[in-house]
C-alpha cells in the first residue's frame, strides 16, 4: 500500500511539475490576469480582463506609442474638414486566415460596434464611407480635442469575412490582424496565443502594441490577489500587473524576481458632495487635513506620487507649472483654521463611499484616521463595482454620501479624465458627479475640452482647486512584478502588459 | 414507485416556476447597475442611461417578469449573459464540468474517508480511536476552507512546488488541493453523523441478538448495523452533493477554477441578471433531482419506505 501511494504521489508530482513549470526562456511567457475576459470577441464592453488581452488579440487603426499617436493599421490620416477625416490603410494587411483587410472592413467594424452599443464612445461616429479599397472617410457628429485619436483607438478591427465565418462572433476564436493568434481558450482559465509567422507588417513599421518578441503567450486568469502572489512566487506565471501594492516588496530585490514600475494613467481623487458639503472652506479643510504621504506609505507601500490635479501629470495637456505649485499639501494649521471658519466641530460625521478594493480600503482608512485627529468621524461605506456605479451616478442617492473616493484615467488627455466626473453634460441630472451646478465651472471645462490650450487648462484647474469640488490624491504607479525571464516589461497606454513587446 | 416518481417530477414544475419568480424579484430589487459593469469605468452617466434603456432595464417589473418567464418557460431559453455576450445555458454547461469533477471527488473523499472514520469511532466508542476521530472531525468543522486552502497552497505549491497553486490546466493535479480543502469539513461532518447514527444502531436489541447468535463482529457491523444506519448518511451525502454542484464558491475563487460557483459570483458582482437567474434555475432543478434520487435510494435501502411508496399506490 505504501509503495503504491508513493508511486502515485511521485507520478502526480512528475506530471504536474512537467506541465506547470514556467516555459523556456524567450519562447513563451505566462501572464497573470486578474479578470476574466469571458468573451474575447471584438465588440464587447471594456471589463478588467478584456483590457488585459485587448492589444494582444486585436489591432486598431491607431495606437498611442509612448507619448505619440501612431497609425497601426492606418497608414495616413487626412483632414477633410473639422468633422470629416480620411483614413488610408496599409494596402498589404491580411488577417490570420489570409483575408485582405480593406476599407469596407473598417466600415463594417465601426457600424457593427456602434450597433452593438458596447463601445459608447463610437456614438460620435456619424458614418463611415468607403472611398476606395484602402481609404475610408469618417464623418463625425462632434469632435472635441483628443476625440479623434480616442475614436480611432477605440474599435478593434477584423475582416468582415473572418467575423462572419465565426460561429460565435469571435467570442472564443478571434481571427485578427494581430501578430498573435488565439490557439486555445479555456473559459475562465487560460487563453493561449501563438505567434503568427505571416504577420503582415514590416518590422521597421511595427508599433509597440504589435511587437512580437515571444513565440507563445498564455494568459492565466487568477482572480484572487493572494493566489496571484503565490503563482508568481511559485513561478507558474512570469509576469503580472495585478500584484497588490502591499506584496510588491516580496519581489523587489529578491533573487529570480524583479519589479518594473511604470506610471499608471489612473489617479485616485476625492469628490465632495455639494449637497451635504456646500462650504468651500470645509472642503478645503478636509483636503489639508489628509496627508497624501501617509496614503502613499500605507496604501501603496510607498510607491506612488502626489497628484497635482484631478488626473496625473503624464498627459500632454497637463500644464507643467502645476508641478511646482502648492496643491493641498498636508497643513495642520490651515486645516484647523478652515474647519473653524466653516463651523465644523469635533463629533461631526462624514460618510465616505468607495469601490471596494484593497487599496481603496487602505486609503479610506487613512482618511478616517487623519480626520479622526480633528475629532471628526468618518463612516466608511464600501460598495462593489456595480453598486458603486449606482451611487456615483444616481441623483436620488445624493443624500447617502458626503465624500466619494474615486479613480479615473484616460488613454490620451487630461480633459478626458475631468470629463468623467466634472462635465455636467455627461450626467443625466445636469450637475457634476459631486452634484455641483456651477455655471463658471461648466463654461471653463467646456472651454478646456474644446481647446485644451494651457490657458484654458490652467483656468479650469485653478478654479477647481480654489473651489475644491474635487481634488487629486495619488497618481498610481503600475507595479509589474515578474521573474527574471522577463528582462524588460512593456505596457500599453492603458497600463496593461504587452507580453509581445516585453524583452526576454 | 414509477407513479411516485412521476408525481414528484410533476411537482417540480410549480417549484421551478416559484424559483424563477423569486430569483427574478430578488434581482429586480437588488441595487446595482449592470450597465456600468458592461461599459466599464470610463462610461459617462448619459452613456450608461442609454445602455440601460437598450437593455430594457427601465421597463416596469411586470413587463420584465413576463418577458423573462416567456423566454424561460415557453422558449426554453435562459438568455444571453450581459457581460460575456454568450448563451447562459452554454456558459453553465461549460463550467459544470469543473464543478462536477470537484463535487464528485469531494463526495468520494467524504464518503470513503468520513464514513469509515465514523464507523471506527462508533465501534471504539470512548476509546482512543474514537477520540482521535472526533478530534479530527472537530478540527474539520472548525477550520475555514479558505484558510486551509491557502495553507495547503503555501506548503505544497509555493514551498514544496509539488502541485500547482491554481488553475485547471494541469489535469488531475489541479484538483488535489481544492478537493482536500473543500472536503475537509464534509469528511468531518460525515464522520460525526456516521458515528452518531451507528451508535444508535449498535445499541439496538437486534444487534445484541445478532451478537448473541455468535455472528462475527464484521458481519454484525456490515450486514446488520450499517444498512440500518444508512438513512441519515444518505441524506447528508444527497444534500452535500446538491450543495457542491451549486458551486464551491470559495474554493473555486481561491483556486481560480472556472466552475459554476465562480461564474455565479462574478455574475452577482457585475449584476449579470440572466446568468444569476439562469444559474439559480438550473441549480434548483439539479437539487430537486438529487433530492428525488435520495428519496428513491431510501426506498432501496429501507424496505419500510419502499412499502410506503407502494402503499400509496395501493390506497388509491
Amino acid at each position: 500500500m505504501k509503495k503504491f501511494l508513493s508511486l502515485v504521489l511521485a507520478l502526480v508530482m512528475a506530471l504536474s511539475m512537467a506541465s506547470f513549470a514556467s516555459a523556456e526562456q524567450g519562447k513563451s511567457v505566462v501572464v497573470g490576469l486578474a479578470g476574466d475576459p469571458g468573451n474575447i470577441g471584438p465588440f464587447q464592453g471594456m471589463g478588467l480582463g478584456r483590457i488585459g488581452i485587448l492589444f494582444t488579440t486585436y489591432e486598431m487603426l491607431m495606437v498611442k506609442d509612448g507619448d505619440t499617436f501612431r497609425g497601426c493599421l492606418m497608414k495616413e490620416l487626412t483632414k477633410v474638414d473639422d468633422l470629416t477625416y480620411d483614413v488610408e490603410l496599409y494596402d498589404y494587411i491580411v488577417d490570420q486566415a489570409g483575408n485582405k483587410l480593406t476599407a469596407s472592413d473598417i466600415k463594417f467594424c465601426f457600424e457593427t460596434a456602434k450597433a452593438d452599443g458596447n463601445l459608447p464612445k463610437l456614438s460620435s461616429v456619424d458614418s463611415v464611407e468607403v472611398l476606395s479599397d484602402y481609404v475610408a472617410r469618417f464623418h463625425f457628429t462632434a469632435l472635441a480635442a483628443g476625440d479623434l485619436e480616442s475614436l480611432l483607438m477605440e474599435c478593434p478591427i477584423v475582416t468582415q469575412a473572418a467575423y462572419e465565418a465565426s460561429a460565435d462572433k469571435m467570442a472564443t476564436d478571434p481571427i485578427t490582424t494581430s501578430p498573435y493568434q488565439v490557439v486555445d481558450y479555456k473559459t475562465g482559465s487560460t487563453i493561449t496565443y501563438k505567434r503568427n509567422e505571416n504577420y503582415w507588417q514590416k518590422d521597421e513599421l511595427t508599433v509597440t502594441t504589435s511587437r512580437h518578441n515571444v513565440d507563445e503567450i498564455t494568459f492565466k486568469i487568477i482572480p484572487d490577489p493572494v493566489q496571484m502572489v503565490n503563482a508568481l512566487k511559485a513561478k507558474e506565471i512570469d509576469i503580472s500587473a495585478a500584484i497588490d501594492g502591499s506584496y510588491i516588496s516580496d519581489f523587489m530585490g529578491v533573487e529570480g524576481f524583479d519589479v518594473t514600475q511604470i506610471p499608471d494613467n489612473t489617479t485616485k481623487y476625492l469628490i465632495f458632495n455639494f449637497d451635504s458639503i456646500p462650504n468651500a472652506a470645509e472642503r478645503q479643510a478636509i483636503a489639508y487635513a489628509v496627508d497624501v504621504d501617509d496614503i502613499i506609505a500605507f496604501a501603496f507601500d510607498g510607491i506612488g506620487y502626489h497628484a497635482k490635479t484631478v488626473g496625473n501629470n503624464k498627459y500632454p495637456d497637463f500644464v507643467e507649472s502645476w508641478n511646482d505649485e502648492e496643491y493641498y499639501e498636508y497643513d495642520d494649521d490651515k486645516a484647523q483654521a478652515l474647519f473653524a471658519e466653516a463651523g465644523v466641530t469635533a463629533g461631526k460625521t462624514y460618510r465616505l463611499i468607495y469601490n471596494v478594493a484593497d487599496d481603496n480600503t487602505r486609503i479610506a482608512t487613512t482618511i478616517q484616521a487623519a480626520l479622526g485627529d480633528y475629532g471628526i468621524n468618518v463612516t466608511l461605506i464600501p460598495y462593489d463595482n456595480a453598486l458603486f456605479g449606482t451611487y456615483k451616478y444616481d441623483d436620488k442617492k445624493s443624500g447617502e454620501w458626503d465624500i466619494m473616493l474615486d479613480e479615473g484615467g484616460s488613454s490620451n488627455l487630461l480633459t478626458n479624465v475631468w470629463k468623467l466626473t466634472l462635465d455636467s453634460r455627461d450626467q443625466t441630472y445636469g450637475k457634476t458627479v459631486g452634484h455641483v451646478a456651477d455655471e463658471k465651472l461648466q463654461s471653463l471645462i467646456e472651454a478646456a475640452i474644446n481647446d485644451n490650450s494651457p490657458e484654458n487648462m490652467d483656468a479650469f484647474h485653478q478654479y477647481l482647486k480654489e473651489q475644491c469640488y474635487e481634488y487629486g490624491l495619488v497618481s498610481k504607479v503600475n507595479n509589474l512584478a515578474h521573474t527574471t525571464v522577463v528582462t524588460r516589461a512593456a505596457t500599453c497606454f492603458r497600463g496593461q502588459i504587452l507580453p509581445g513587446a516585453c524583452e526576454y | 414507485m414509477i407513479r411516485y416518481i412521476g408525481k414528484r417530477l410533476l411537482w417540480m414544475i410549480p417549484v421551478m416556476l416559484g424559483i424563477a419568480i423569486l430569483i427574478f424579484s430578488i434581482m429586480y430589487i437588488c441595487p446595482g447597475d449592470p450597465a456600468s459593469s458592461l461599459l466599464g469605468p470610463s462610461a459617462s452617466a448619459v452613456e450608461l442611461a442609454a445602455k440601460r434603456e437598450e437593455m430594457g432595464l427601465n421597463d416596469p417589473y411586470i413587463v420584465r417578469l413576463g418577458r423573462y418567464l416567456y423566454q424561460t418557460f415557453i422558449k426554453f431559453d435562459l438568455g444571453t449573459s450581459y457581460k460575456f455576450g454568450t448563451s447562459v445555458f452554454a456558459g453553465l454547461m461549460e463550467r459544470m464540468q469543473y464543478t462536477l469533477v470537484i463535487a464528485l471527488l469531494c463526495m468520494a473523499l467524504q464518503v470513503f474517508v468520513g464514513t469509515p472514520l465514523g464507523i471506527a469511532a462508533a465501534t471504539h466508542h470512548n476509546g482512543i480511536a474514537d477520540r482521535i476521530c472526533m478530534f479530527l472531525a472537530l478540527l474539520g468543522v472548525s477550520i475555514p476552507a479558505f484558510w486551509l486552502a491557502l495553507m495547503l497552497v503555501l506548503i505544497f505549491a509555493v514551498n514544496l512546488g509539488w502541485l500547482p497553486t491554481s488553475g485547471v490546466s494541469n489535469g488531475l493535479a489541479s484538483f488535489i488541493l481544492p478537493c482536500i480543502a473543500n472536503s475537509f469539513a464534509g469528511i468531518a461532518s460525515q464522520a460525526r453523523h456516521t458515528r452518531s447514527s451507528m451508535l444508535e444502531v449498535i445499541r439496538s436489541d437486534y444487534i445484541v441478538t445478532a451478537k448473541a447468535k455468535g455472528l462475527s463482529e464484521k458481519t454484525v457491523l456490515f450486514r446488520h448495523a450499517l444498512p440500518n444506519a444508512l438513512i441519515p448518511i444518505i441524506t447528508i451525502v444527497g444534500n452535500g452533493m446538491g450543495m457542491m454542484l451549486g458551486g464551491t464558491v470559495i474554493i473555486e475563487n481561491v483556486f481560480a477554477i472556472p466552475g459554476v460557483g465562480r461564474y455565479m459570483t462574478d455574475a452577482i458582482n457585475s449584476r449579470d441578471y440572466p446568468v444569476v437567474m439562469g444559474g439559480v434555475l438550473i441549480l434548483g432543478l439539479i437539487f430537486s433531482l438529487i433530492m428525488l434520487l435520495v428519496d428513491i435510494v431510501y426506498a432501496f435501502v429501507d424496505p419500510r419506505i419502499k412499502a410506503q411508496y407502494e402503499g400509496r399506490k395501493g390506497k388509491k
